[in-house]
């Protein structure tokens, strides 16, 4: 887990983030408990407030879930629900940043498919 | 009613005015930032704070009483100053023992753990320390009381970049562990600017910002690029500032930047508090 | 709230000072009442004080001056009120002085015996019996002469811890300039201007007043014979009033380098 400390991104926001991605790959197992907010603030030298935040955030999502007494624990299924989300914002997040570049660059629709075709290739 | 007020206060000493009727309130258990250029008027509100000078106006209530001269009230406020207010011959450790005697509420048994971890010398005198180890001294002090404000006047000064790091993580362990309100007054606004939970910025011994250090950050940004394009970009939107390198702008805009409305050649990136800060305290 | 720590402070400071001064008095009256035997001729009444009379009152004035001056950031650095500092210092200060008549009087008695002892005859005349008492020796004094005596020499050095205490913060208020004529002014005014005046203008009006208020003070002044009652009700009056003026200098007094 890392901070970009140059991104317009609220840091709450980047923690929420970080948390989601190692939850959808499995760094954060299922049922398992994730490191408390004390431990991520005197890690990252963040606010234990902004910490909270993200991960609550998380909680509403239903990423997470609190053990009373505990801690934060990642909630059973949470990977899949991380793939459905990213795959509903595939398009936003990956697609249309491709075609903007794209139409930069001038390279019509037909070379983006050809492109495309030739990224599978060298899988 | 849990807060401490700061209501209206002034102080002038002769013909300058320190505080402009200041008025803002310090919550529990949260970590503040105050920030502000010398002679901004920090040390003479945490002085004013802690029963040091008395205002010329307006009045300080910690938890709904009139802190002035008040020992319950004052029970509650502790000031670490940049001065040493402790006697001449006073050794660290006799310091420990009259903090608990003064305080009640003092982890003697941490207090030494750490000066040893930090490698103080508690047989020394307070004012033979140098800079860096008079700061690490009023550091543990802070750590070991459990008081609901503690206020830190530049506690970093002096410090090198590995004790700096110490006393982040500590900070950020005793506040878990007890939480209570901390007040760093610092000039090293992007050290603590994620390690802040408020923002109390004071210029000319007047509050210009009272807000979360989110809310902070996140009310600008910086786009930089060919300078004429970052001031087409620019154009009706508020800029507090800028910064030039050869054809290259940095601008400093208050307001969300509109993705959509961004060109090429335009970055975006954020308004880092440092920036921030110099933006709105030049004069 | 405060009152016990910041009087234990005091105290503690105190006695350790005190406890410097005593040592080293008390051994040096020892040391020259050994002397003193060793140079004797025959049985001759040796005319010296044998008491620490005069060195705790001094020591008095300056407890008085250093509490809230030397002290003043360090109780301000620990939470302390002005209120609760100047309650604190002024039991610390009438305590120093009650202890200090006590152990005097004791030292007095001591030395007096080692005198004895030595066949020097050492026994002391305390100020009260100067005054009060046709200046008998310690060994005539009745069980009422040493209360009276206690009582009177405590309040005596009270008084003079109170003078203390405003002289330092007298000088603890002023900026460094004031201090400067303050000190001059003092020592030039009494020194020169005082003796001048009282020759020509006055006609030494000034010092036959100060005379005769110490005398009325002190008791000394009735028809009657010496009062050292009368001492205890203007010692009370005077510490009252010269108290209340410093506590209007200590209670808006910001933090200086003393």
């Amino acid at each position: 887990m890392k901070l970009d400390t140059e991104s317009t991104k609220p840091i709450f926001q980047q923690i929420s983030d970080e948390i989601e991605d190692a939850v959808f790959t499995g760094a954060f197992k299922e049922e398992t408990q994730v490191p408390s907010t004390t431990e991520i603030s005197a890690m990252f030298k963040i606010n234990p407030a902004t910490v909270l935040k993200g991960m609550n955030q998380l909680v509403d999502t239903g990423i997470l879930y609190k053990k009373r007494g505990l801690g934060m624990f990642v909630a059973k299924g949470a990977a899949e629900k991380v793939r459905q989300n990213r795959q509903n914002n595939f398009l936003e997040t990956y697609v249309k940043p491709m075609i903007e570049e794209a139409e930069k660059l001038n390279l019509s629709k037909d070379e983006i498919v050809g492109l495309v075709e030739r990224g599978y290739k060298y899988e | 009613m849990n807060k401490i007020e700061i209501r209206q206060v002034s102080k002038n000493f002769g013909d300058t005015t320190a505080l402009d009727k200041v008025s803002v309130d310090i919550l529990p258990e949260k970590i503040y930032g105050l920030l502000g250029r010398n002679g901004a008027g920090k040390s003479t509100l945490l002085n004013v704070i802690s029963n040091r000078i008395f205002a010329d106006n307006g009045a300080v209530l910690v938890d709904g009483v009139k802190s002035a001269e008040n020992d319950k009230a004052l029970s509650k406020v502790y000031l670490m100053s940049e001065k040493n207010y402790y006697p001449e011959d006073m050794k660290v450790k006799e310091i420990f023992k009259w903090t608990k005697e003064f305080y009640g509420n003092f982890d003697t048994e941490k207090a030494y753990q750490l000066s040893e971890l930090f490698g103080l010398n508690v047989k020394q005198r307070s004012s033979k320390l140098s800079t860096g180890y008079a700061s690490i001294f009023k550091i543990i002090l802070a750590l070991c009381l459990d008081i609901p404000y503690i206020f830190l006047d530049e506690p970093v000064l002096g410090l090198d970049a590995n004790h700096r790091e110490m006393f982040y993580k500590l900070l950020l362990e005793s506040y878990a562990e007890k939480p209570r309100t901390f007040v760093i007054s610092t000039h090293l606004i992007e050290e603590i600017s994620s390690l802040i939970e408020d923002v109390i910025i004071i210029k000319n011994g007047k509050v210009i910002k009272d807000c979360s250090s989110e809310e902070l950050l996140s009310s600008g940004y910086t786009v930089s690029g060919a300078a004429e394009v970052v001031d087409a970009f620019t154009k009706g939107k508020e800029v507090i500032g800028a910064d030039m390198l050869g054809g290259l702008k940095s601008a400093y805009v208050i307001g969300t930047a509109d993705k959509s409305q961004v060109l090429d050649g335009l970055e975006i990136t954020k308004l880092d508090m440092q920036k921030l800060f110099i933006q709105l305290t030049n004069s | 709230m405060k009152i016990k720590p910041s009087l234990k402070f005091y105290l503690r400071n105190m006695f350790l000072a005190v406890g410097v001064y005593y040592a080293i008095t008390t051994v040096m009256l020892m040391v020259v009442t050994i002397i003193l035997n060793l140079f004797k001729v025959g049985n001759e009444e040796m005319n010296f004080s044998s008491s620490t009379e005069f060195g705790s009152p001094t020591f008095c004035i300056i407890w008085g001056i250093l509490i809230f001056t030397a002290y003043m950031k360090f109780m301000l650095q620990n939470g302390v009120s002005r209120k609760t500092m100047f309650m604190s210092g002024v039991l610390s200060t009438v305590i120093l002085a009650f202890a200090m008549s006590i152990i005097d009087f004791v030292i007095q008695i001591v030395i007096g015996k080692m005198g004895g002892l030595l066949n020097v005859s050492l026994t002391g005349r305390p100020a009260f019996s100067i005054l009060y008492r046709n200046g008998i020796f310690i060994s005539e004094f009745t069980f009422g002469d040493v209360v009276l005596n206690l009582i009177w020499s405590s309040l005596f050095a009270v008084f003079l811890g109170f003078l203390g205490m405003i002289s330092g913060l007298v000088f603890y208020r002023l900026s460094k300039i004031g201090r400067i004529i303050a000190g001059v002014g003092l020592g030039g005014g009494l020194v020169i201007l005082l003796p001048i005046a009282e020759e020509t203008i006055t006609n030494g009006a000034i010092s036959r007043a100060a005379k005769q208020f110490v005398l009325f003070v002190l008791g000394l002044q009735h028809s009657s014979g010496p009062n050292p009652y009368i001492w205890f009700a203007s010692s009370l009056v005077l510490c009252a009033v010269i108290g209340g003026l410093s506590y209007l200098l200590l209670r808006r007094a910001a933090p200086q380098k003393a």
